[in-house]
């Protein structure tokens, strides 16, 4: 299984123990209600277009079979879009484990609530205490309003959690972040290292994790988890290089003379789609260069022949690339806690690659 | 398996992470070992239970309590021979017949004087309770 930016090693389920998650990661609009300056996909309550809800639920459909099991909305803000309900329905109905990230601050619409009840776990942005919160999310009164629909998901018993994007001083937040989790009894503290992507790349072009920062972070972590656990699980999407060397997650020895996978056993080796804002299908994660791109849902092809496309064309570039991104790390002995989603996205995007044929198409049609 | 904490309250959990991690000039090597020692009881694993720090202002000492399935002895030898953990205490714990153990593991500061003179000869204490 290859891992997502979100596993752990020790690939542990604290809400449904036992399941290995196939996820589909939607984000089916840039639409939000905010323009946090973090933002690594530039959402914004100016871009309005959102995906068309057929083409999700026709993946979904597809999807299913092929072994997916979770669908995780981001966005933009998911509660700005308008087909959610339904998406959310169609999805629980196909018998996914459906999970959401949003602001929080719309929640107080009694049309908003009435979604809730087809999400397995809500995960609500934080950034920090309220003056660090406001800032971030440009809005003064984005913290208090994120409360209120906290506060909501506290009465509706739904399982919750917080996911706040971290900072290289991070570290010393986690214990208030941590206490902030318990008190409104979430059961999900995710730490997710900022990515330098959309917005992000203007606002924080000088930041940067030192090694230290990054050892105070993963310390800081499973010091307070080991204080925290079975209640509050605490998530953090960086790994130790001891964690990674020797890992057959993390690299596929002898890749021509693996066996070639099928559409069906395609999300055993990856297991996590992204559908973009485009309808584009990409493996790894969102920002994933276009050669990668697997199809869109609004191509005619079915989901399970877009993939066996894939493999046919892409599945030994796409093991290079992992193991590549290995060797590099396994080579550098001062890196010692590897933020690996970020790595292998690093890689993905600075090697030149041949264009597929779809690109020399795409190219052709440009072109006349 | 049992959780087996020493209560504290959450303010002297965070007072003693800030205290250990805020001090100044922390060498990189010092919280690179102990990243290793966390990585290494995962990768064992262990199930980290409680934390103690001592040394003041930064780490001198770290004890990890961990817990570990009694069947998982391969995973102990492990452990036994990482030369992180300057000593190993492992207890055999459950009622009314063990079935896991419980480990104390000691991850100590050395100097870098101390660090040459012990690497591949570092001596290690490990002792199993019945």
């Amino acid at each position: 299984m290859t891992p997502t930016p979100t596993a752990s090693v020790c690939s542990r389920e604290p809400f449904q123990p036992g399941r290995v998650s196939r996820i589909i990661q939607i984000h089916p609009s840039l639409h939000c209600n905010l323009c946090c300056k973090h933002c690594y996909s530039s959402s914004s309550p100016d871009a309005k277009q959102g995906l068309g809800l057929n083409p999700l639920i026709d993946l979904l459909e597809q999807a299913a079979p092929l072994g997916y099991n979770v669908v995780s909305l981001s966005g933009g803000e998911p509660f700005l879009y308008p087909h959610l309900s339904l998406l959310a329905e169609a999805a629980k109905q196909l018998g996914y484990f459906n999970s959401v990230t949003t602001n929080a601050m719309l929640l107080p619409a009694v049309s908003k609530q009435r979604i809730l009840p087809f999400f397995d776990l809500i995960a609500v942005s934080i950034d920090g205490r309220e003056d660090a919160h406001n800032t971030m999310r440009n809005n003064p009164n984005a913290f208090a309003k994120m409360l209120e629909g906290v506060n909501i998901l506290k009465d509706t018993g739904r399982d919750f959690g917080f996911i706040h994007t971290a900072l290289p001083d991070s570290w010393q937040l986690l214990p208030w972040l941590v206490e902030f989790a318990q008190t409104h009894k979430a059961r999900l503290l995710h730490i997710h290292p900022l990515e330098r992507s959309g917005r992000a790349v203007k606002g924080f072009e000088s930041l940067a994790f030192t090694p230290i920062d990054l050892h105070k972070l993963y310390i800081a972590t499973h010091y307070l988890q080991s204080h925290c656990s079975p209640d509050l699980f605490l998530q953090l999407d960086l790994l130790h290089r001891d964690n990674i060397i020797g890992n057959r997650n993390f690299f596929f020895p002898h890749p021509k003379r693996r066996p070639r996978p099928t559409a069906k056993t395609f999300s055993n080796l990856f297991g996590e789609l992204i559908v973009n804002e485009h309808g584009d299908l990409l493996p790894i994660a969102h920002g994933c260069p276009d050669f990668f791109r697997i199809g869109n849902i609004h191509d005619s092809l079915p989901l399970d022949e877009m993939i066996e496309s894939f493999i046919d064309e892409k599945f030994e570039p796409l093991l290079e690339l992992y193991n590549q991104t290995y060797n590099d790390i396994a080579g550098d002995e001062t890196l010692d806690i590897v933020n690996y989603s970020e790595r292998l996205l690093d890689n993905a995007t600075a090697s030149p690659r041949p264009s597929t044929a779809h690109q020399r198409q795409t190219a052709v049609s440009a072109a006349l | 398996m049992r959780r087996i904490m020493e209560q504290r309250s959450f303010e002297d959990i965070e007072k003693d992470l800030l205290t250990h991690l805020s001090a100044a000039n922390l060498p990189k090597d010092h919280l690179a070992g102990i990243s290793r020692s966390i990585a290494a009881s995962y990768n064992s694993g262990l199930q980290i239970v409680d934390w103690w720090v001592y040394g003041i202002p930064a780490f001198e000492k770290l004890v990890i309590q961990a817990q570990l399935p009694i069947v998982e002895t391969k995973a102990l030898q492990g452990l036994v021979q990482n030369e992180n953990f300057k000593a190993i205490e492992i207890l055999r714990k459950g009622i009314p017949r063990a079935d896991f153990f419980q480990l104390q593991l000691t991850v100590e500061r050395t100097t870098p004087a101390e660090h040459g003179r012990t690497n591949g000869t570092h001596k290690q204490k490990s002792t199993i309770n019945r």
